[in-house]
């Protein structure tokens, strides 16, 4: 009852789908039974209508046919370029995907959903190039002819005998926001096929005979409305759940097909979509890798398979499991299935009737509570035949076997009379088993049987025998041969699966042993690349982004322009492009994404040596391996956000230290003033009032003046002039500002170049730090020394501790024993002047106890 | 109150003590001068001073310090005189047992006004049984609260908050010092209850007692 009254999670997820997800286009299919109903024609009076309202709507392609009443219609409309893409000799025109992109349009229309897109395009197929458009926000309006929808293609083969390539997934159709039939009744479309306005000339003819029989065409036309149907019945279905309307859906119905390398699996996913879709389910398609190593082709059609039933809804799954029965309960039961899909045993041969029982068998007696549709498979299985090749090794093997354990026979024989020879062969059976597949092993137990019985057992070299207990001693040999034939392979199987898994976990160990103790991003990321390398056998290379539309290499081998715009895509898309993958299959790489806190920060390049990561499954341990990729690249990540925040910390820590100084060096003084000035007011007789005014407003003037000069120096506002100056000149100025007797010069005069204005600041701002600080009297002393101008301050007092030396230069640094007063300025602007001559300042401490500040101006030509 | 209230100024600025002096010796108080911290609450001891004005910025050790020494042992009240205005740096000074807080630039007639306060309330703080103000009259034995001859009716709560302000008249309390003495520590954060409370007392009180809010530090209850 819960699940009939209360819409579950996924149908609000539904909901928010439907009702236009963020930012996501909606499509329009104009569905059709067959080619000639008017789907173009009526896609383009519609978009002229649109277009005369004034929506800014582009046609991205459109096929006329050369119908000349389509092609009219397309006068006045704006078009988009196509594309030329050399193809042999020749060129073809293609659709422009990226002109599209940016085209800035909000509606496109894009004809021919269901075409097939020229080899190099970014896309095999048009579908894959609408989806990225939708992806991007643009609505896109197309066509498409019934038979062309997967689910639907063997249905419509049925009807027509026409197979078609070209299919579009069903569940890119589920996601279309509006499907309009283009509907016209068969004799009239039989009309205009004769009157040319569908094929031109001779086709005319020859169509009408084939394809558009009158039968055919009803039938489409009949298929083309139920789907139609399905999808509003679907809708109007969605609206009563999201509205709470009780109706008389099904709960909960979940189906699985299990699905091998063989092509009847083809068959049994296209009955599993379209159960599931008669009862409104969501279905399973599982993988059981029961660790045999496929050939190449089976791990294509495995892969074809898989992608079949992704495109048909399903959510595909493959587990390693070494029995197949086994491994599909075990998900059954995990993801709550209600219905299995199974192939019906093949022809099935006496052996592996009696100790084998087929799947079908095995799943009807163990399912228990779960139901199970047995499906026929159609004429063209032939994958009886399919290991032959693989496994004559095997049989060559066990003939080695068998041979050698005959001659070996022959020799026991003469000690022991024929019976032990028995056990021999016995022994030789349990070693093929050890060896070889179960087909080699159990064929080995009957032909050792027949050997023993043709060389061994009287009368010789015939299949016939005269002792009835060599009659009852062959049958129980065969009969134990078979049964340790049996039980031996099955444990080598199993041994290899769980080799198998043993090896990938090994590799994904050392794998992340390596990465984890690496200790930097470049070091971890060539030793995981080399990890890589030695794996698979094949080069890979790691790309990250950096800024606006940048790739970087971090490792392996450097990619041509080309891949570069693969890696771009996955990136920008979050998913795998390149070879074995829908995007962009023609390029030499596999690119895979690689995630940080959710968004793609970069990629992984591989370039396959072979057919090696054609299939899912093989890409498993792969990307297993991006994901350790992926977190090595967050944790850089990581640590570059915790650097940031740390620097940001520390420069509002500086904010806050100017915060401080400033209103702490403003508003003492402004306190001062303001209290003296009230207390006179309120009639004290106290002069000293006055002078604590003058002296607060005179420190006042003073911050002012730093703060501006080192703001102006900040902001390159101050440009050095270098005039030829006196030494002396120089420091006598600055002395006669100070009005203090206590500063000694020594040394004689000369001559230099320099600014003297910004000489003056410097030497201002040390001598009155010297004489605020210091103790006893201050020197001053000019000197010549190769190249440079120095001059030095100094004053008796304590050395500065070593820590603080650097850090006195900084601004807003007053020394730890400094006394109040001064905002921490002073230094700091001497510092950042001597800069600007091109000089620099140095705080020294002589054998004397006194603090020297040096500075040391080069002679600029 | 003794005749002659000894003050001592801590504070780095010469100038500021300089201007501390004049505008306290006038009033007829006496004054001392600490020049940083180790030096002043060195002074404290020897001293025993009836009221301290603190700077928080000192150079050997921050104000705060200072503050939480001198509270280890003494009870003398202390009226932090700072530059930074704020509201943590406030609640921080107050939390830490700070009387009052007056930022810089400052009017010296006010700062002696709440020293005048603070050294008040010490006296008061011992075992007097009632309080009265204008025609305020809270008498903490009988939970009753007058003005004039009529008296107030208050509920249990807001009694408590209007005895806290009471005892403490004059002094700011922080939100989370109220908050903890009435409801407990875990109501420390539950500002909204406080808002509400002080609200219901200034309706029934009216003019006859004001509840003064310091923004974003908490509440004081204004002395004559």
């Amino acid at each position: 009852m819960m699940e009939t009254e209360r819409p579950t999670p996924e149908d609000f997820l539904e909901a928010v789908h439907a009702d236009g997800p963020s930012g996501r286009g909606n499509l329009r299919v104009y569905l059709g039974m067959c080619p000639g109903v008017g789907k173009t024609y009526t896609m383009l009076e519609d978009a002229r209508r649109r277009h005369k309202d004034g929506s800014n709507l582009l046609v991205g392609w459109v096929d006329t046919h050369g119908r000349s009443e389509t092609a009219a219609l397309t006068e006045g409309l704006p078009l988009l370029a196509r594309k030329k893409l050399p193809y042999r000799d020749t060129e073809v025109e293609a659709f422009d995907i990226d002109a599209a992109l940016q085209s800035g349009a909000d509606i496109l229309l894009v004809d021919e959903l269901a075409h097939t897109n020229a080899p190099g395009s970014r896309h095999p197929k048009r579908w894959q190039d609408i989806e990225e458009l939708l992806a991007a926000g643009i609505d896109v309006w197309t066509t498409l002819n019934i038979q062309h929808v997967e689910s639907l293609r063997d249905a419509v083969a049925g009807i027509t005998g026409v197979r078609v390539q070209e299919t579009v997934p069903d569940t890119f159709l589920d996601g279309a926001h509006e499907i309009r039939v283009i509907d016209l009744m068969p004799e009239q479309l039989r009309e205009r096929l004769a009157d040319g306005k569908v094929y031109m000339g001779d086709r005319a003819a020859e169509a009408a005979g084939n394809f558009f029989r009158e039968g055919n065409l009803r039938a489409l036309r009949e298929m083309a409305l139920r789907f139609t149907t399905r999808k509003v019945d679907a809708e109007k279905r969605g609206y009563m759940r999201r509205h709470r309307i009780a109706g008389p859906w099904r709960a909960g119905e979940r189906f699985l097909v299990a699905v091998g390398p063989s092509p009847y699996s083809e068959r049994l996913i296209r009955i599993a979509s379209r159960l599931a879709q008669a009862h409104d389910a969501s279905w399973i398609a599982l993988h059981v890798d029961n660790g045999e190593l496929p050939t190449e082709e089976e791990s294509l059609r495995l892969a074809a398979n898989l992608s079949l039933a992704r495109a048909l809804g399903a959510e595909t799954m493959s587990i390693a499991w070494p029995d197949p029965v086994g491994g599909i309960l075990h998900v059954a039961r995990r993801e709550n299935i209600t219905q299995i899909v199974a192939g019906k045993a093949l022809k099935e041969s006496w052996w592996r009737a009696l100790f084998s029982p087929s799947v079908a068998d095995r799943l009807q007696r163990e399912s228990g509570p779960i139901d199970l549709h047995l499906v026929h498979p159609d004429g063209h299985s032939n994958s009886s035949h399919r290991r032959s090749a693989n496994r004559l090794n095997d049989f060559l093997v066990a003939l080695l076997i068998l041979v050698s354990a005959t001659l070996i026979g022959f020799g026991l024989e003469a000690i022991t009379g024929h019976r032990p020879v028995a056990f021999l062969y016995l022994l030789a059976v349990a070693i093929t088993g050890v060896f070889t597949s179960r087909l080699a092993t159990m064929t080995m137990a009957v032909a050792s049987g027949l050997t023993w019985n043709f060389f061994f057992t009287e009368p010789r070299l015939t299949f016939n025998m005269t002792a009835s207990e060599d009659v009852a001693l062959l049958l129980a040999a065969v009969l134990v041969a078979a049964i340790i034939g049996h039980l031996t392979t099955k444990l080598r199987e199993r041994e290899l699966a769980s080799r198998l898994g043993e090896e990938r976990a090994q590799a994904l160990y050392q794998f992340t042993r390596v990465t984890a103790a690496a200790p930097s991003l470049a070091k971890g990321v060539t030793l995981a690349l080399k990890q890589v390398d030695e794996l698979f056998r094949c080069q890979a290379s790691l790309l990250v982004e950096s800024g606006e539309a940048d790739l970087t290499l971090l490792g392996g081998p450097a990619l041509d322009d080309k891949e570069i715009s693969v890696c771009r895509w996955a990136l920008d898309h979050g998913r795998q492009a390149g070879r074995f993958t829908d995007t962009l299959p023609e390029s030499q790489i596999l690119v895979l994404p690689l995630f940080a806190n959710g968004k793609p920060v970069g990629v992984l390049a591989i370039r396959p040596t072979d057919q090696q990561f054609s299939s899912p499954i093989a890409r498993d341990l792969l990307e297993t391996f991006a994901t350790h990729f992926s977190v090595m690249l967050e944790k850089e990540d990581y640590q570059k956000a915790q650097r940031e925040s740390a620097l940001g910390e520390k420069s509002r820590q500086f904010q806050r230290a100017l915060l401080d100084h400033v209103s702490h060096e403003i508003k003492t003084p402004v306190a001062v003033i303001l209290g003296s000035s009230e207390q006179l007011m309120h009639g004290s007789e106290n002069r000293e009032l006055l002078s604590e005014i003058q002296e607060a407003a005179i420190r006042l003037n003073r911050v002012f003046n730093q703060l501006v000069t080192l703001s102006r120096a900040e902001a390159g506002l101050i440009q050095p002039e270098m005039v030829v100056c006196d030494a002396h000149d120089v420091i006598n100025d600055v002395r006669s500002r100070l009005t203090d007797d206590k500063i000694g010069v020594v040394g004689d005069t000369f001559s230099f170049r320099t600014d003297p204005s910004i000489l003056d600041t410097i030497l201002f701002n040390l001598l009155q730090n010297a004489l605020q600080y210091g103790q006893g009297s201050v020197e001053i002393q000019a000197a010549r020394r190769d190249g440079y101008t120095v001059f030095s301050v100094s004053s008796a007092g304590k050395k500065i501790p070593s820590q603080e030396q650097s850090r006195i230069f900084e601004r807003f640094q007053r020394g730890s024993q400094a006394p109040a007063g001064g905002m921490g300025l002073g230094l700091a602007i001497s510092k950042e002047f001597a800069n600007l001559l091109g000089g620099d300042i140095r705080l020294e401490y002589s054998e004397m106890g006194r603090n020297i500040f040096v500075i040391e101006i080069p002679d600029i030509a | 109150m003794t005749p002659q209230p000894k003050i001592l100024v801590i504070d780095d600025e010469p100038q500021i003590r300089r201007l501390l002096r004049v505008a306290v010796e006038a009033v007829g108080w006496k004054v001392f001068e600490a020049g940083d911290g180790a030096c002043g609450l060195s002074e404290v001891a020897f001293l025993r001073p009836d009221c301290i004005i603190l700077d928080l910025g000192l150079p050997d050790l921050s104000g705060h310090d200072v503050l939480a020494r001198l509270r280890e042992w003494s009870q003398i009240p202390v009226l932090v005189l700072s530059v930074r205005d704020e509201p943590e740096e406030k609640i921080q000074a107050l939390e830490a047992g700070a009387d009052d807080y007056v930022t810089k630039p400052f009017d010296t007639r006010e700062l002696l006004a709440r020293c005048r306060t603070i050294m008040r309330r010490r006296e008061n703080r011992e075992e007097a049984p009632t309080f009265s103000q204008g025609t305020l009259l809270v008498d903490y034995t009988a939970h009753s609260v007058h003005i004039g001859s009529g008296e107030i009716d208050l509920t249990a709560t807001e009694f408590s908050v209007l005895r806290l302000l009471c005892l403490n008249a004059g002094k700011v309390l922080t939100h989370s010092h109220i908050l903890r003495s009435i409801w407990g520590p875990k109501a420390a954060d539950q500002r909204q209850y406080l808002r509400v409370y002080v609200a219901a007392l200034r309706k029934k009180l009216g003019d006859a007692c004001q509840i003064k809010t310091e923004p974003g530090i908490g509440y004081r209850l204004m002395s004559e």
